[in-house]
Parts: structure tokens; sequence; C-alpha cells
């Protein structure tokens, strides 16, 4: 008796199994990432086998349609669950593994609360002067947040912000100057309660004029160590009129520049 | 004994079956539930393809390597569809 038969069934247990394996994988795995794993690798492999048991007793038209169909999968299968992942990772599905780790730096990953992650040891840092560009926008608050990060333990902060002259000629209004005034102070301040809620020194520079120059003059006077911007600022117009401010100051500075995204 | 294996595991299949369909219904997010339906139908393939071995039917195989090639681009479809929808609204 031919040991092929028995091969097929031993085939068709084992695809049974890989396939029950896969469709609990993803009855129980957290999120669209790790479920990818159980279709696109168990049930694939577990159909695989079944058409491979199928064709070890089927004449030579079912074995060219079976080989037809693994071929199919073969190409496909890899290229549909990519597209998935692709889709979920640009509409930031969110990753809920337990210790994901999201590399994009696009914040995936849900602030965990079940598993204890090492606290990142800081390494001491030689800047102990540090400018920031800041007017309040998303982009300079991350640049704040980031400045207070890398600054030595017992390193200075200074807060930088322009505006008035040139980077008014949207607000056609004469009252604006003073409310700007008024806008650049509450800025500054509310920038320096941040800083000394971190424990870190701060200083503010409230500069009128083009902030790239407010910003590169305060970096030679208090001969900064690195200066750290945004990488765009609120004032689009003038950006426009101008050009950026961050590209500037890069070209500029006479230290280091860290431009945060 | 072959035809045995091969009928069990395709009520086997009938169930596993069921249960993806179930989880398509109770998928907790739109990509989770396209990768669910392209499992059911992998899952589809497997049953057809046993059915077809026990009851000696090759068309149904026909049946299969279609259903394949529909769940490809259908899957392909409806991933591109999520994805470029956040470009619209966002």
């Amino acid at each position: 008796m031919s040991p092929i038969p028995w091969i097929a069934d031993a085939l068709v247990v084992l695809a049974v199994a890989v396939m029950t394996i896969g469709v609990y994988g993803l009855r129980r795995m957290p999120d669209v990432y790790t479920q990818l794993h159980a279709t696109s690798k168990a049930v694939f492999l577990g159909v695989i086998a079944i058409l491979v048991a199928s064709a070890a007793s089927g004449d030579p038209a079912t074995i060219l349609r079976l080989v037809l169909i693994g071929g199919f999968l073969l190409a496909t299968t890899p290229v549909s669950a990519h597209v998935v992942a692709r889709a979920a990772y640009r509409r930031r599905e969110p990753m809920t593994t337990p210790g994901a780790v999201d590399e994009s730096g696009r914040g995936l990953t849900a602030p965990s609360t079940d598993v204890e992650l090492e606290p990142v040891r800081r390494p001491r840092s030689e800047l102990r002067n540090v400018v920031v560009g800041y007017d309040g926008s998303e982009q300079s608050r991350r640049a704040l947040e980031r400045a207070a990060q890398i600054v030595a333990e017992d390193g200075r902060i200074t807060l930088v912000t322009a505006g008035g002259i040139l980077p008014s000629a949207p607000q056609v209004s004469s009252a604006a100057p003073a409310d700007d005034v008024e806008e650049r102070r509450r800025v500054l301040a509310e920038g320096h309660e941040r800083l000394a809620a971190l424990g870190i020194d701060a200083r503010v520079v409230e500069a009128v004029g083009d902030p790239t120059d407010a910003i590169i003059d305060t970096a030679r006077d208090v001969d900064a160590d690195l200066i750290v911007v945004g990488t765009r600022g609120r004032n689009v117009a003038a950006r426009v009129l101008l050009g950026s401010v961050s590209t500037t100051i890069v070209n500029q500075a006479h230290c280091d520049v860290l431009v945060v995204r | 004994m072959h035809t045995i294996v091969f009928t069990a595991a395709s009520v086997w299949m009938t169930v596993l079956l069921a249960i993806s369909i179930v989880l398509v219904i109770r998928a907790r997010s739109i990509p989770s539930r396209i990768l669910s339906l392209d499992m059911a139908v992998l899952i589809s393939v497997a049953l057809l393809v046993l059915v077809s071995d026990v009851d000696r039917v090759p068309y149904f195989l026909d049946a299969a390597l279609v259903l394949a090639l529909l769940s490809f681009s259908a899957t392909l479809a409806a991933a591109r569809y999520h994805e470029e929808e956040g470009d619209l609204f966002s």
C-alpha cells in the first residue's frame, strides 16, 4: 500500500490544527498589527498544507488547479497583509499590545499601565546654556519640551519670542501691536511657568522684529551651546515672506541647532 | 480512512468559517475587520478544496481559485479605501 494517502491525511490533520490556532490567534490578539501574524502565517500555512494534501491524490487537471491556487495565494497573501498593515498605520490605528514599541514616533502605542518599563537613564548632558525659539505654537512647545529633556541639570534655558515690525504685516488694525505685545508676554510667561514646573532655571527674552535675528543674537549674547527651534512658527504669512525661521537659523547660527519636529 | 479524515476536516473547516464570520462582525477596528474577512475567505478556499476532494467534483476548485482572486482585489480595495478616507477628511 502506497504511503501517499497517509501523508495526505497527516497533512490535513496538521492543517486543521494550524488553522484552528490561526483563528484563535485572530480572536486573541489585541490589535491588528499582531492579528496579521495569525492570518498571513498560520491560516495561510494551513491552506497550503490542504492544497498539497489534495494534490497528493489528485489527477493532473486537479493538481494544475491546486498549484494555481497555491501560487496565487503565495503571491497575494503577503501583499494583502502589507496593505492592511499600511492602512492601519496611516490611519494611526493604536498599538495596544503590551510592551509594543512604536519606532515611528507617531504615538501609536497607548500609555501602558500593565507593563513596567525600565526608566531611561538620562546621560549626563554638557548643554548648560540652551536658547529656545518660543512663540506658543504647538511646534515651539515641542521644542521647549525637547530642550528641557536635554539640558544639563544645572543648565539654563533662555526663551526667545519676537515679533512686531515685520510679521505684523497681515494685521491691518492699528490696535494690533499692543495686543501683540500682550500676547507675547503671556506666551513667554506660560513658557517660563512650564520650565519652572520642571525645575529648570529659565530666562526670557522679548525682542521686537524678526524672530530669526532675535534668536541668533540672543544665542550669541548668552554664548549658547545649543539653539532649539520648532519646524514652523505661528506666523505663516511671515514665513512665506521671509522664509523659514528654522532654515535661516540653521544657516546663520554660531552654535549647534536642533530643529524639533 | 482517507475520506473520513477529509470529511471530518471539512466539517471542522465549516466550524472555523462560522467562528471567523463572528470575528468579522465583532472586529474591534476596520483593518481588523478586513483582516478577519480575508481569513474567512482563506478558510472557504480550504473548505472548497476539501469538499472537492471528498466528493470528486473538480469544478469546486475553479470556485476556490476565483474566490482567492476576488478576495485579493477586495482586500486591496477595502484597505486602500480605508487608508484614503483619512486623507480626504483630515
